[in-house]
């Protein structure tokens, strides 16, 4: 749930809880740039970020974005992370909320072993923060697929009148469990990330 | 089947279907064209897929240096299952919205007696959930080229939501399963050389007028 970092918000910023419907007045651009994505799943190189034409979406793809256990693996293999800085740029007198984010990927997972999706969600400069946490359990050898998505009532708000970046920081965890000797491993194809003022976002007058 | 996405898109974009619903009876005023914005994967690190596009801009071939999954005694547990994922720019002429509509791939694969593999394409557009795969299985023994195309009919086919510019997604994987064969003693493995996406307005694309905005 993404509650706590709502309820932050808004005694932030003060702002005017509107009807879920009270969106015509909705400005033409908001926009999201990618600024940078790193950790221990996406070192430099290895991720790519293709960013739609209007800068509404953008999906990034990794290359060795894999957390595994068990055999074959090192000690600090079982957790991996990826995190995102991105700049939401909006028209003044409007805030925002994100509304869903797809993760995409791949587990191999032995009978007894988990592999979880973690998403930590939260604003520069704002200690609040919100997650999200998908569990797989094994025996699974197959595409797994993830969707964070706030409803309008539990969804973040920017601060108005305030620019902040938007961390996104991506966990991968693997337990090998009661399969230890055995290799399990999750990995992250890609991940997606859309605004949209029709049927992905949210608006709110400050 | 892409029909998942097709109506999903649909209804998000309130489409106008044309009375008769035979898409593909307007063509489009111009050309549309595709761009490979990125490529990226365990099966296709930065410096090993190389793009070509046509000069129309109607088609494109990726083709891999190292696109490849395997079981054996020199594998690793993870190596045998890579992916490639591309990610397209469809540049559209305005008012008319798009599906793609015809991929092929081409490898080899050497598989030991008991191993199996495939090739699998996930399709989907970015900032929307609906994944739409289309899956192509081998079985040794096999040691020899391969080639999958996947296409879709007219009625099945993907439709870009009209007033929003949002990218396709084409993620592709290989895999390889030791199944009866013993991976301790011999390798099965299945590689892919090439990947070629083609649009054609005249049949490898359904066209449907947007409705004028308010």
């Amino acid at each position: 749930m993404l509650k706590t970092v709502a309820a932050a918000a808004l005694a932030l910023s003060a702002i005017l809880t509107a009807p879920a419907h009270a969106a015509p007045d909705v400005p033409d651009f908001v926009t999201i740039d990618v600024v940078t994505v790193n950790g221990s799943g996406c070192p430099a190189g290895t991720a790519a970020v293709a960013a739609a034409d209007d800068r509404t979406a953008f999906t990034v793809t990794y290359s060795q974005y894999l957390a595994q256990a068990g055999q074959g693996s090192g000690p600090t293999d079982f957790r991996k992370n990826c995190q995102l800085n991105i700049k939401v740029s909006y028209p003044q007198g409007f805030t925002f909320g994100i509304a869903q984010a797809d993760y995409r990927g791949f587990a191999n997972l032995q009978q007894g072993a988990t592999g979880t999706e973690r998403g930590n969600y939260y604003f520069q400069g704002m200690s609040q923060g919100a997650s999200r946490t998908h569990t797989f359990t094994g025996p699974k050898s197959d595409n797994w697929q993830a969707t964070d998505r706030a409803t309008v009532s539990e969804i973040v708000y920017a601060p108005c009148g305030e620019v902040r970046h938007l961390n996104i920081n991506t966990e991968l965890r693997v337990n090998a469990g009661t399969a230890s000797k055995a290799n399990s491993f999750m990995t992250m194809d890609s991940t997606d990330s859309s605004v949209s003022t029709k049927y992905q976002f949210s608006w709110k007058r400050c | 089947m892409l029909n998942t996405l097709a109506a999903a898109a649909l209804a998000m974009s309130t489409i106008i279907i044309p009375p008769g619903g035979a898409p593909g009876d307007t063509p489009p005023p111009d050309h549309i064209t595709i761009d490979v914005v990125t490529i990226n994967g365990s099966g296709c690190r930065a410096g090993t897929a190389a793009v070509a596009v046509s000069p129309d801009n109607k088609a494109f071939t990726v083709t891999y240096s190292e696109f490849m999954a395997q079981v054996g005694p020199q594998a690793l547990p993870t190596d045998f299952r890579k992916n490639c994922q591309l990610n397209l720019r469809v540049n559209v002429p305005s008012g008319f919205t798009y599906g793609i509509s015809s991929t092929d791939y081409r490898g080899f694969a050497h598989l030991e007696r008991g191993a199996t593999a495939l090739e699998k394409a996930n399709y989907y557009f970015q900032g929307m959930s609906q994944t739409e795969y289309k899956q192509h299985n081998y079985r040794g023994p096999f040691s020899d080229d391969w080639q999958a195309t996947d296409t879709t009919d007219v009625a099945a086919i993907v439709y870009h939501p009209c007033g929003e510019k949002r990218n396709f997604n084409i993620n592709t994987e290989l895999r390889v399963m030791a199944g009866t064969s013993d991976p301790k003693k011999v390798t099965s493995f299945i590689a892919m050389d090439s990947t070629d996406g083609s649009i054609e307005t005249t049949y490898h694309f359904a066209w449907k007028v947007c409705p004028p905005k308010p």
